[in-house]
């Protein structure tokens, strides 16, 4: 009990406030802008997390996740134009909802059952992450590395419609990660004479470009002067206790989904509000509604993509192991202040973690009262034109890159790697992947070469345990479940290999 | 160009790209222990990534040639193209002349201007030009004031 006060005193500060203030009206802006979403917000905000203490630097990314889930809702309900991957399902009923009755209706819904559901992620977040920590303070070196490559191979392998080509997005991350000094032995590795490159490839260059700069030229693509026009008429939000109680059903089954799917690496998101979605049509005792505006329609997803944002949280505290492109943003802030997420850092940071746990609710706390403030204000950004956006969000791309080092050579490399990456996206390789594994590259390969120090350069050491003999059969399984799955997917669509954009 | 060539080109540069990195990394680590007492130096791990690389692209280019439907057999359109190409110059030419000639708000004013002018153009120059130089003054003066008073960021 003390320790809890003692943690919410560390969590009450102006500082911590503000940052989760400012991290939420980001989050929800950007989640509701069609064309940007929460990665982007994230990526965006993460230099500015360097001048901050940990706590309140991650406190903000974490607000602009959990807000960016609800934002993109705002788009899919009043346009129509989901405004993330993960408020697609949101579309369906949001839509129609908003058209024939009132918008400001089918926002209460969506905002209450994201409240709902970012809170039961949270606790799923505090009640699951401790024990998983504990019982992964029994893994040694090969453990780690089997982990790591597990969570490769569920982004991998789950992710991405091309499975060859989210496995070179995986290796291309990996080999990013490798560049600059090798910790172990100080030698340069692939820095190509560059002493900018020493320290490794600038995580902030990296991201803005692989995500903000190639998305900047997707959103040229697709009209520079596109103005959505949002049905305004009543966009007060607020639900009576009748018709809360009339979504409890759906929010409970798409909170539980989208908690369980959370957990698991590189499904997120946007698969769990779709599986919430067709659970909840599928058992509801008004199936004839689901379509034509029906609140649970709108509940189910909206709550399942929140809680899976706790859901997401927990192998990457407890184990490391970030589950998703946003989860390896905020991986990055962790690693930007020393600090390396799993098991140990429960003992050696507490205060951080007991501070994220609880920073967590708060931030859906924040995103429910601010979201009931402000829905009307941020539905007016929408008819903003795209040439507004891209111009700029492309100089605070180029801000917040120089801004993270002061070196003009970054800025030259995150432009390159936009460009690069607007043209992997349109062939459909996975850029989450890329992410993920530029994250994972450093203790993948210490572990992979610690344990394999250990044995004298003997492999058995990755199945001298019983513990890593159950993570490489889950390794086989994964493989074999891919292997299926493409095998599948061509017996039913033979033609279907290459399409635009690779949208994920 | 067809989304096969496109994407046959990307594998080819990919499998160049990796055995580019795999070179200049052996030839950065010739100086040092290759392989330690375990066999497993600083380039091991490396190395096996690049061969599987190579063995991954490979496969997507045998793939890729071997696929005849009409979605690979298109060709490759891009919308707005010449927006694309403009923004990237326009994105080198600032970049280029803050880090030569310095004045950052002056670049960001400049580049606003000539962007939002640009991408309006379909409304007339004497609209775009309007409209951007009055957007992009008081973004500029936004940003000045955030990361130049307050945060006291100088660029």
């Amino acid at each position: 009990m003390e320790n809890l006060g003692n943690d919410l005193l560390n969590l009450f500060t102006l500082t911590n406030m503000l940052c989760i203030l400012l991290g939420t009206v980001v989050g929800m802006v950007f989640g509701a802008l069609p064309g940007l979403g929460t990665v982007i917000a994230v990526a965006l905000l993460l230099p500015v997390t360097f001048t901050l203490p940990p706590l309140a630097g991650i406190l903000m990314l974490l607000a602009t996740y959990q807000a960016g889930e609800y934002g993109g809702s705002i788009s899919a309900i009043l346009l129509g134009v989901p405004g993330t991957p993960q408020a697609a399902a949101t579309v369906i009923d949001g839509h129609p909802m908003a058209s024939n009755d009132s918008p400001g209706k089918a926002l209460s819904y969506s905002l209450v059952s994201s409240s709902i559901g970012g809170i039961f992620g949270g606790l799923v977040l505090i009640f699951v992450s401790v024990p998983l920590a504990k019982f992964a303070l029994n893994f040694g070196s090969p453990e780690y590395f089997l982990l790591g490559v597990i969570g490769l191979m569920a982004v991998g392998l789950l992710s991405g419609q091309d499975k060859i080509k989210s496995m070179i997005s995986v290796v291309l991350g990996l080999m990013a990660g490798t560049v600059g000094v090798d910790t172990l032995t100080g030698v340069n590795r692939a820095t190509f004479n560059q002493p900018e490159l020493m320290d490794g490839i600038n995580l902030v260059a990296f991201l803005v470009g692989m995500f903000a700069i190639s998305e900047l030229f997707i959103m040229i693509s697709k009209g520079l002067n596109v103005r959505y026009e949002a049905d305004r008429r009543t966009l007060k939000t607020g639900l009576t206790w009748k018709e809360i109680k009339g979504i409890g059903r759906s929010t409970t089954i798409g909170s539980l989904i989208g908690a369980g799917t959370g957990i698991l690496p590189g499904i997120g998101g946007g698969a769990s509000c779709w599986f919430a979605y067709a659970v909840v049509s599928k058992t509801s005792k008004t199936p004839e509604a689901f379509g034509k505006g029906s609140a649970e329609g709108i509940a189910a997803p909206e709550s399942s993509n929140n809680a899976s944002a706790g859901g997401a949280l927990v192998p990457f505290l407890a184990l490391g192991i970030p589950g998703s492109a946003a989860v390896a943003i905020i991986m990055g802030a962790f690693i930007m202040h020393g600090i390396q997420p799993g098991p140990n850092v429960f003992t050696a940071e507490r205060d951080l973690v007991y501070g994220i746990f609880y920073g967590f609710i708060l931030t859906t706390v924040a995103m429910y009262l601010i979201g009931r403030l402000l829905t009307p204000v941020f539905a007016r950004v929408l008819v903003i034109p795209n040439s507004f956006l891209v111009a700029t969000v492309l100089v605070l791309c180029l801000i917040g890159i120089y801004a993270s080092k002061s070196a003009f050579f970054d800025l030259w490399l995150a432009l390159g790697i936009g460009v690069v990456f607007y043209i992997l996206k349109r062939l459909q390789y996975s850029v989450s992947s890329v992410i993920i594994a530029y994250v994972l590259a450093p203790i993948i390969e210490e572990n992979f070469r610690r344990s394999l120090t250990l044995s004298n350069g003997s492999y058995d050491v990755f199945f001298s345990s019983a513990y890593s003999i159950v993570l490489v059969l889950l390794i086989v399984a994964a493989i074999a479940a891919a292997i299926y799955g493409e095998l599948n997917r061509r017996r039913n669509r033979p033609d279907a290999e290459t399409s635009d954009y690779g949208v994920e | 160009m067809t989304w096969k060539h496109l994407n046959s080109l990307m594998s080819v540069i990919l499998i160049m790209g990796g055995i580019g990195y795999a070179l200049n990394l052996n030839h950065s680590a010739s100086q040092a222990i290759y392989f330690s007492g375990s066999g497993v130096g600083p380039t091991y791990f490396p190395n096996a990534l690049t061969a599987i690389l190579v063995l991954l692209c490979i496969v997507t280019l045998i793939r890729n040639l071997r696929d005849k439907s009409p979605e690979n057999t298109g060709k490759v359109t891009t919308a707005n193209s010449g927006y694309i190409l403009a923004t990237l110059g326009l994105a080198i030419a600032f970049i280029a002349s803050w880090q030569i000639l310095g004045y950052f708000y002056l670049n960001v004013f400049a580049l606003l201007t000539i962007l939002l002018t640009i991408y309006r153009i379909e409304f007339g120059i004497r609209n775009s030009l309007l409209v951007a130089a009055v957007t992009s003054a008081f973004t500029t003066g936004f940003l000045f004031a955030l990361f130049g008073k307050i945060l006291e960021i100088s660029f």
